[in-house]
């Protein structure tokens, strides 16, 4: 049951003269990196975790939250102005964005972007208050063969998401859990695949892996990137108020951008990217001139961009519901938590309440601070868009440095980063997305922990799984997704064959 | 179509993964299995060892299909794109002098050193890189030991 006296309690520490600062501070640190060219939100975030290490958990929490949605919003300003999206969900927002800019209508597509990332997010807020709670409610009388289930199913579901292939998104599934192992088996005490290193017997922590695959990997691709080149637009207040007609054509896209979002969200995988095409192709479907889209179409950006906060918001449901992160943001927000000694999860709304809404309250209050601070201030996060990535990358590299050593104050975990910065940079040119791997290595301990108890509890008969309403139709939605593309291309061989013969 | 970057960039990474999948079943050798009753601690090195190991065998299979495909079907795979491979070695030879000198010097002056020749690589000269290294390790210092309380390794032979 949720307590009003912790509502209130976690509201209040949220409006502290020194969380507000802090919020602020999350949300402009944020958008700042948000806006920095060739940085992704992830690595963005996961450089700037260290920041949170010595301080209170729910200062840390509200930080790196502010810096999570500041993020996601600073991505779509190069998207327009510059026809450089600063994160793969922002690509969408590049094809009527910088129309817009071309035809002088910057400032109404920045405006649009950051009114709809309000709403949208929102939104979402109000779904994640309301839909958290009761799932993390029912998720206490889940057992090890559910959490088996839920896990297996996301990894399933998102090894199809992520690549055309589901050889390359297995495998690294695969290579992360094999990552996971090393070091002590928490059942049996027994080291694993330590190479009798003393290095590797308390295994590998996650942030230096997450540092080295999305931020250090572009330092070591750094001279391969250019210089982008700055468009003169006209960023003055008076010039970002978007018109009537321009108001008017966005709210339905920000609304169902918001809504698609937030559903989708809530589905493994990288569903803030996914969410902003699905949304740019729903409102091509919907509007009366189509053709508009690609030529500078408000609802263009409005959509995509309302949907990748809507799924921002979404994806934190598993985090702090069941504790599971099922893309890297969530991911890294999890790290966050565990640096602070909380884990998110069923049991968080119970033994951190307080933590819990503060968290909470402080994501509708980041949210307006986002709007309130993006508007007017929307020239100066233009200007840092344009930052030579040989100034900007020295940076990140050192930020990663400290990162990766501050987790347990070891060498040793810098040159993890590094192996792994190596290893990011051969998947970004392989052309393979690192998220599963990451999950992989995030999941698979809880993977083999409730695969091991739920073992116990069927005496052996995994077929029992099948027997339990949610784990049964979740493996069962598992198989579906998993063997579906195998049976479509067996029922097109024959079909063809037929029509052939 | 992939280009010939994207190809070989998949050969090595399958063969480092079939690397990683071999070494993962040679450490598990000695690791009991157990049985389903009561899965041991060498269950999931093996199962998951193995499945790097045939997925990455079964990719490498599957590029050096496409590659022959690509030979036939007129060089379709001839594509590039730019690989600076001399600058990210030394871009990581950078990496790596930063952990010897933080180990031998503390983190500051590493900090410094390495900032100053990470610059030097991507082009900045005089008093900008001067200016990147100084306020860069200036800024590290004051946010995180001054103000933060992060504890910054001070080097074993200083």
């Amino acid at each position: 049951m949720v307590d009003m006296e912790h509502i209130l309690a976690g509201i209040s520490a949220a409006f502290s003269l020194t969380n507000l600062l802090i919020c602020l501070a999350g949300v402009a640190l944020g958008t700042l990196v948000g806006v920095l060219p060739g940085l992704g939100p992830v690595g963005a975030i996961s450089m700037l975790l260290p920041l949170t290490f010595s301080m209170e958990p729910i200062s840390a929490l509200i930080l790196i939250s502010g810096i999570y949605f500041g993020g996601m919003y600073g991505g779509s300003t190069t998207s327009i102005l510059v026809n450089v999206p600063g994160e793969a969900a922002s690509v969408v927002t590049t094809l009527d964005g910088y129309k817009m800019t071309q035809k002088g209508r910057a400032g109404a597509a920045l405006a649009i972007a950051a009114i709809g990332s309000f709403v949208a997010g929102t939104i979402g807020m109000i779904l994640l208050t309301f839909l958290a709670p009761p799932i993390a409610d029912m998720a206490l009388r889940f057992g090890p063969p559910e959490y088996f289930a839920i896990v297996l199913v996301g990894l399933l579901v998102l090894s199809r998401m992520t690549d055309t292939s589901l050889l390359r998104s297995y495998l690294l599934i695969a290579l992360g859990v094999v990552i996971a192992l090393i070091g002590i088996d928490p059942m049996s005490g027994t080291l694993r695949l330590t190479f009798d290193s003393p290095w590797l017997m308390d295994g590998i922590d996650f942030i230096p892996i997450i540092m080295g695959l999305y931020g250090l990997s572009e330092v070591l691709g750094a001279m391969e990137q250019s210089d982008h080149k700055p468009v003169k637009a006209d960023l003055s207040l008076r010039r970002l108020m978007p018109s009537k007609s321009e108001m008017r054509r966005s709210t339905g896209p920000i609304v169902r951008g918001g809504l698609l979002g937030f559903v989708l969200g809530l589905i493994p995988g990288p569903a803030n990217i996914i969410s902003t095409y699905a949304s740019y192709g729903l409102e091509k479907k919907l509007s009366k001139k189509p053709e508009e889209f690609g030529q500078g179409a408000i609802e263009g950006v409005a959509g995509p961009e309302s949907a990748n906060n809507g799924a921002s918001t979404g994806a934190l449901v598993p985090l702090l519901s069941l504790g599971v992160p099922f893309s890297p943001l969530p991911a890294i927000l999890l790290s966050a938590f565990m640096i602070q000694g909380i884990t998110p999860g069923p049991l968080m709304m119970s033994e951190h309440p307080t933590t819990f809404w503060a968290l909470i309250a402080s994501m509708y209050i980041g949210n307006v601070m986002l709007l309130v601070l993006n508007l007017p201030m929307v020239g100066l996060f233009a200007k840092v868009s344009h930052l030579s990535p040989k100034v900007l990358m020295p940076i990140v590299m050192i930020f990663c440095f400290i990162g990766a050593y501050a987790v347990r104050n070891s060498l040793f975990d810098v040159v993890v980063l590094i192996i792994f910065g190596v290893l990011g940079y051969l998947l970004r040119k392989a052309k393979m997305e690192p998220s599963p791997l990451v999950l992989g290595v995030i999941l698979g301990p809880v993977l083999e922990n409730t695969l091991n108890q739920s073992a116990l509890i069927f005496n052996g008969d995994l077929l029992k799984f099948f027997t339990r309403p949610i784990s049964g139709t979740l493996l069962l939605i598992g198989l579906a997704v998993t063997f579906w593309p195998i049976v479509r291309r067996l029922f097109k061989a024959i079909r063809s064959r037929r029509t052939g013969a | 179509m992939m280009n010939r970057t994207v190809i070989r960039a998949r050969m090595i990474a399958a063969l480092l993964f079939m690397l990683a999948g071999l070494l993962t079943l040679w450490q598990s050798r000695g690791l009991r299995f157990g049985t389903l009753n009561h899965i041991q601690a060498g269950f999931f090195p093996v199962v998951f060892g193995g499945l790097l190991t045939v997925l990455s065998i079964l990719m490498l299979a599957g590029l050096l299909l496409t590659l022959r495909r690509g030979r036939a079907a007129d060089r379709e795979t001839n594509g590039h794109e730019p690989v600076f491979s001399r600058g990210s070695l030394a871009i990581l030879g950078v990496f790596i002098l930063f952990v010897v000198l933080t180990y031998g010097f503390g983190f500051l002056l590493s900090s410094f050193i390495t900032l100053w020749a990470i610059g030097y690589l991507l082009g900045l000269r005089s008093w900008r890189l001067m200016m990147l290294a100084l306020f860069t390790t200036a800024s590290i210092w004051l946010i995180f030991d001054w103000w933060l309380g992060i504890y910054l390794p001070p080097g074993v032979w200083i």
